[in-house]
């Protein structure tokens, strides 16, 4: 078991040096350049070169990388060239930010799209399964700006239900934080809704096809009791796995919900980093997904174990 | 009787409560009177205008936020990390003023300074302070004060090379005097001063909380004092109950970030906001069928060119007559209409305003068939490929969509290059070939605008650095107009300056005088936003129905 661990955590690790490399990379193969943009228009020469020497940009990439990885590891993520703010303070008020809206949204997405996947499986046929799977079907086809401009004009512009945009931490005031929150988040869950529910149907579908489900149910198991001991269980392992990448999604994907409800949090973080090519911000915004993302994926793996006991006994 | 009891109770307990709130109301009118004569009373007050009705039209004013939509945040809001963005003054305007303002003709006139004068053979400017301006914070604008600031932004400001490049130095002549020493004469230094290289910070809350906090909350002598900045968020600020300049009705501002139009427009529409800077100029006819206001200002900020590589020998923009071939092949009256909705005026030189519009320059109206005889002249009667570059916004987009289908016409084939900002900054100071269209901002003072785009000897970035000609009869006539010592020879200096960038060499193509545009909201009175340009308004006065 201690193996399997070990060797978890040293394709994490792994995995996230190759990410750095690559966001380092593909940040500074973008044209344009930064500190133009951070000094606008009337820069001159002189005050562009004292400005890339300060943030360590006259040094050839692989010093700087090595110098942004040595930074890192000191806990520090070094300055947005255009704002001049600290990103390590800026990682710690906007990733909240964004969790707290997308854990709900998971929580939401995977408890209803597992839900409506299950249901339309056994209902398999009739209405209901293909008004879910339309519904699905029409989450996962609508860009999600449309649905987040649309709940502003019909719940905000015109019903005065929700407020227009913003975002008010729950540890603020936690009837604020809902009212704030409640459509950026359904927005954001209703990708992993459609996915899992999506797939959780075929699953479903195949299990209950299964030799022991049907001698299961010639056994005389009632019906409910085959679908979520017997069914479920196996059903679900692909499941966990869509979980795991759901979550990368939904802590990047936020970025156009973000955008539109104007919300500060890690996503808009790193749309205004891109839009001004300032690296560092980029560099962070991107390490910092993946650091969730391989976190998530270790979960998934470990969670494995203990959904499939083949798994587990493969640890020992 | 029970019943009878209770009721009767309640009822009184009802009017108890009534007449209680009616008295805390007239205490409370009491008090903003009162304020309001001590205010008067030491003449620093220009909001009281009682008359006969005693305090009832300010108590009617008094109070409320304004709520401002803008599209991004600013990137700074000190003098030196203002980078000339739009959201830079509009987030500046509550807290921040300057010793010159513009009026709504666009014309300079004393905002915290008193009155100046000027002296063109001794290359000075004497500029007296106003005796009772104080800071937020509660110090006093100063001579000393004064000099510190342009001091800071002459060494610091992004700007100051365009704008005060010529200010040497400045003398403390006494407490309430400077004196500004050029290195030559410029007439139009005091335009710099009427926006960020003349703003005014304490120069006791510098030296007490440090330069990292005044670029985040800096301290001015504006009606507001700013007690909040989520960046990319909003700005908060609250009012300055010590304002030097009278009673503000407003309580407070907010300037919020909708980086999505159709959210802003939905907040403007559902009185969320008051003002929605940056609408998409499709949908202001609309908004004024709602009532609402569209400030478009009295002199436009924008000015799109089309500017030709004249430098790039292998390119057939090197001869002039295919520059002017497509100049007359373009119909900028039609992308005036097209793509700004009618709300910009075509041009045939840059300019914005009537006051330097040069009556000399004859520019190229459309005639296709002239731009075709131009071809022909020059070796190209079937025309030719080229590219046009431009900025990705949807204006810039359609604009060059309408130039494409334009030079089709006479045989010229246009590949569209859009950028976005970052790529954009790079090709602006040298593109290889073709044309670019550079939707360029634009100050009310023309001379020193075109001299810091066209003039010989310029780095850093500067439109067309390597791509475009600068002749030394346009960069000698630039400066000239600068340095002139009176109206009438600038006026003449800088037409001829405009008469050989469009006509003689036929450097660009100027499309239309684009304004700014500001929505607001019926209720909101007397705020002097955007009435002759962004750069300064009136909140001090500013107040909303309620």
């Amino acid at each position: 078991m201690f193996g399997y661990f070990l060797k978890r955590i040293l394709v994490s690790l792994l995995t996230l040096i190759l990410v750095s490399i690559f966001a380092f990379s593909i940040i500074h193969l973008l044209p344009g350049d930064p500190v133009k943009l951070a000094l606008g228009e009337a820069a001159t020469e002189e005050k562009i070169a004292q400005t890339k020497e300060e943030f360590g940009l006259d040094k050839p990439q692989a010093v700087q990388y090595i110098n942004w990885v040595r930074n890192i590891l000191k806990g520090d993520f070094g300055r947005s060239i255009l704002t001049r703010e600290r990103i390590t303070d800026l990682l710690k008020t906007r990733l909240p930010i964004t969790l707290s809206l997308s854990i709900p949204a998971l929580f939401i997405g995977v408890l209803t799209g597992v839900f409506a996947g299950v249901v339309s499986a056994v209902k398999r046929g009739t209405l209901l399964d293909n008004s879910l799977a339309f519904f699905a079907n029409f989450c996962l086809g609508v860009p999600q700006f449309w649905i987040a401009i649309m709940g502003v004009y019909v719940l905000s512009r015109e019903l005065h239900l929700i407020p227009l945009q913003g975002y008010v931490s729950p540890s603020e005031s936690f009837s604020g934080f809902v009212s704030h929150a409640i459509w950026p988040v359904i927005c954001i869950s209703l990708s992993a809704f459609a996915v899992l529910a999506r797939q959780t149907r075929s699953n479903v579908l195949e299990v209950i096809q299964q030799d022991y489900v049907r001698t299961a149910r010639a056994n005389g198991i009632a019906e409910r009791s085959v679908i979520t001991k017997h069914t479920l269980k196996n059903a679900l392992i692909p499941v966990v796995t869509l979980i795991g990448m759901q979550m990368r999604v939904l802590v990047g994907g936020s970025i156009i919900v973000e955008s539109v409800f104007n919300i500060s949090g890690l996503g808009n973080l790193l749309v205004r980093g891109i839009n001004s090519r300032d690296y560092f911000i980029v560099e962070a915004c991107v390490l910092v997904i993946s650091i969730v993302t391989v976190l998530a994926n270790f979960m998934v793996d470990i969670a494995y174990g203990f959904l499939d006991p083949r798994i587990r006994k493969s640890w020992r | 009787m029970k019943k009878v009891i209770c009721l009767i109770l309640a009822l009184v307990m009802a009017l108890s409560l009534v007449a209680c709130s009616r008295n805390e109301q007239n205490e409370n009118n009491g008090n903003n009177g009162n304020n309001g004569s001590e205010v008067q009373g030491n003449g620093q007050g220009n909001n009281q205008g009682q008359g006969e009705n005693g305090n009832s039209v300010d108590d009617e004013k008094r109070g409320g936020t304004l709520n401002i939509a803008i599209t991004a945040d600013a990137t700074g809001i000190a003098a030196w990390t203002i980078a000339g963005n739009t959201a830079d003054f509009i987030c500046c305007w509550p807290m921040i003023e300057g010793l010159f303002s513009l009026n709504s003709d666009g014309a300079v006139v004393c905002w915290l300074a008193d009155s100046y004068e000027s002296d063109a053979e001794a290359k000075t400017y004497t500029i007296k302070l106003k005796d009772n301006v104080f800071f937020s914070d509660g110090s006093k604008l100063t001579a000393e004060v004064a000099k510190w600031n342009l001091d800071t932004t002459r060494e610091r400001s992004q700007k100051a090379t365009n704008l005060i490049g010529e200010l040497e130095s400045v003398d403390v002549i006494d407490d309430l005097t400077i004196r500004l020493n050029l290195s030559q004469w410029n007439s139009t230094l005091l335009y710099g001063l009427a926006r960020e290289c003349g703003y005014m910070y304490s120069k006791e809350a510098y030296d007490t909380l440090g330069e990292e906090a005044m670029e985040t909350s800096p301290v001015g002598t504006g009606p507001f004092v700013q007690t909040e900045w989520q960046r990319d968020i909003k700005h908060v600020y609250k009012r300055n109950e010590n304002y030097w300049n009278g009673d503000v009705y407003l309580d407070g501002v907010t300037i919020s970030v909708y980086q999505t139009g159709l959210v802003a427009q939905a907040a403007l529409e559902s009185s969320e906001v008051d003002v929605w800077y940056n609408a998409d100029f499709s949908v202001l006819s609309g908004m004024e069928e709602k009532g609402y206001t569209v400030a478009l200002g009295s002199i436009y900020n924008m000015v799109p060119i089309l500017c030709y590589n004249s430098t790039n020998e292998d390119d057939p923009f090197y001869d002039i007559r295919v520059r002017q071939a497509v100049s007359y092949a373009i119909d900028t009256e039609t992308i005036a209409k097209t793509v700004y909705y009618g709300y910009a005026n075509a041009r045939n030189q840059f300019c914005v305003g009537d006051y330097y519009e040069s009556s000399e320059v004859k520019g190229y109206p459309y005639d296709p068939a002239k731009a075709k005889e131009l071809l022909a002249e020059a070796g190209y009667p079937n025309g030719f490929d080229t590219t046009i570059t431009t900025l990705a916004t949807t204006a810039t987009k359609d604009a060059v969509t309408i130039i494409k289908e334009q030079l089709a016409e006479v045989g010229i084939n246009v590949e569209i290059n859009t950028l976005e900002m970052a790529s954009y900054v790079i090709e602006l100071t040298g593109w290889k070939s073709g044309m670019l269209l550079h939707p360029s901002g634009s100050s009310p003072c023309i001379p020193t605008q075109l001299a810091s785009m066209f003039c010989q000897g310029l780095s850093g970035t500067v439109l067309g650095l390597s791509s475009m000609i600068r002749p030394d009869s346009v960069d000698q006539n630039l400066r000239g107009a600068i340095s002139a010592t009176n109206d009438e020879e600038q006026l003449r200096l800088l037409s001829q300056a405009q008469v050989d960038m469009v006509d003689t060499y036929c450097m660009y193509k100027p499309v239309a005088e684009v304004p700014m545009v500001f929505v607001k909201s019926p209720k909101l009175h007397d705020d002097g936003i955007n009435e002759a340009c962004f750069y300064s308004c009136t909140l001090n006065t500013a107040w909303k129905e309620k």
